[in-house]
């Protein structure tokens, strides 16, 4: 490849980013106008990015707008709702937070108007309380896995019969729940769009 | 290239449409559409007018966010970009080597006259080995070859679109570039002596 060949390789990019004028420009093109393998390689990015501009794409349908625009305000009513559930969620977080720690500031000041505003903060930690309440429910949880992960036979005293006989009662009362659960949220969702 | 349109008075039908004018932000979807849908079929094969919906949505839930002082299209690619990229995900969009001709297929046929891109589009299987090539550059490097040669957009639009240093958005263009014309080198190769 020829000292020229590669220099104009290099500028390539350039002419096809529409940043290569005057003089380089004009001695780009001659020199692909005398050699074939650069010329052919140009035209080859020509082509390609000629094909992907011209490549058909389908045409939207007559009601494409108009389903457009309905399923939008559809979806931004049903984000309004969320955001008022969430900020009147936020709302009685604030106030059940407050409301504990008022109360535990009267009732301190009553027995003790000195240490009032520890008062302020046992209410406070009131509620941190219920939140480690939660946390506790979910490492009840993780233990009932667990001990159910131990009723496997290897792991258990009984044998391979009472755990199937096990398995298959739980099995039966898992798909009657998740049956009516279905049916009930298919209620719901109806209810939900009706409205 | 094609010379880019712009939407009449885009932040006036913004604002129309952040206020709850429904008619405006039908124009603004009358106006995008078919950009929406050439990019998403572009981008992921299959599925474009479903998607550039979605996308729409999106775009009209995030209407509260957008500033008016700013061009509409790297806010509007911004989000198309990245629920394209989803919805890849979620699919496997099959990569087909263009060159490896599998048994008993045929050949392609190009007729030796010199037709340009749109005569060869004519045909269906240069359309599929147009889409099987695009499908086959790595989508990162797709997206911003199709927002510069496609959509128009600058590269300073695209870095905003994209949220990349302008280097390497030239840096990817030029990569995607490079790997459209080796996937497309039969065609090219059939077209040769001009």
């Amino acid at each position: 490849m020829s000292k020229e060949c590669i220099q104009t390789k290099e500028l390539m990019q350039t002419v096809l980013d529409g940043t290569l004028w005057g003089e380089k420009r004009a001695g780009f093109e001659q020199h692909l106008a005398q050699c074939r393998n650069c010329r052919t390689e140009f035209r080859a990015f020509q082509i390609s990015l000629d094909l992907l501009v011209s490549l058909p794409v389908p045409k939207p349908g007559s009601g494409f707008v108009a389903d457009t625009v309905k399923k939008a305000v559809l979806a931004k009513q049903m984000q309004r709702r969320q955001h008022r559930l969430l900020s009147w969620i936020m709302t009685l977080v604030i106030l059940s937070t407050s409301m504990l720690m008022v109360r535990g500031w009267f009732e301190t000041a009553q027995s003790d108007p000195n240490r009032m505003l520890a008062g302020l903060f046992t209410g406070f930690t009131e509620f941190w309380a219920l939140i480690s309440g939660l946390l506790q429910t979910v490492s009840a949880l993780a233990a009932t896995f667990w001990t159910l992960i131990k009723a496997i036979p290897p792991w258990s005293s009984s044998g391979w019969g009472t755990f199937y006989a096990e398995v298959a009662i739980a099995l039966a009362i898992t798909l009657s729940l998740s049956f009516i659960l279905k049916f009930r949220r298919s209620k719901v969702r109806t209810m939900i769009f009706s409205f | 290239m094609q010379a880019r349109e712009t939407v009449p008075d885009s932040s006036n039908l913004i604002k129309r449409a952040c206020g709850g004018d429904e008619a405006a932000f039908g124009e603004l979807v009358h106006f995008y559409q078919q950009r929406l849908i050439g990019y998403c079929h572009r981008m992921t094969g299959s599925g474009a007018e479903d998607l550039a919906q979605e996308i729409f949505i999106k775009f009209y839930l995030a209407l509260d966010r957008f500033d008016l002082s700013r061009p509409i299209d790297p806010f509007l690619f911004r989000i198309a970009h990245n629920h394209c990229l989803d919805a890849l995900k979620k699919k496997t969009v099959p990569t087909i080597p263009l060159i490896k001709k599998e048994e008993g297929e045929k050949e392609i046929q190009i007729e030796d006259n010199k037709p340009n891109a749109e005569d060869l589009m004519q045909k269906n299987e240069v359309q599929k080995a147009v889409n099987q090539a695009l499908a086959s550059v790595p989508v990162l490097y797709r997206s911003a070859l199709i927002m510069y040669h496609v959509e128009d957009l600058s590269y300073e639009e695209i870095s905003g679109a994209l949220d990349l240093p302008l280097g390497t958005v030239k840096a990817r263009i030029h990569r995607g570039r490079e790997l459209l014309q080796q996937k497309l080198q039969p065609f090219v190769f059939l077209n040769e002596g001009i």
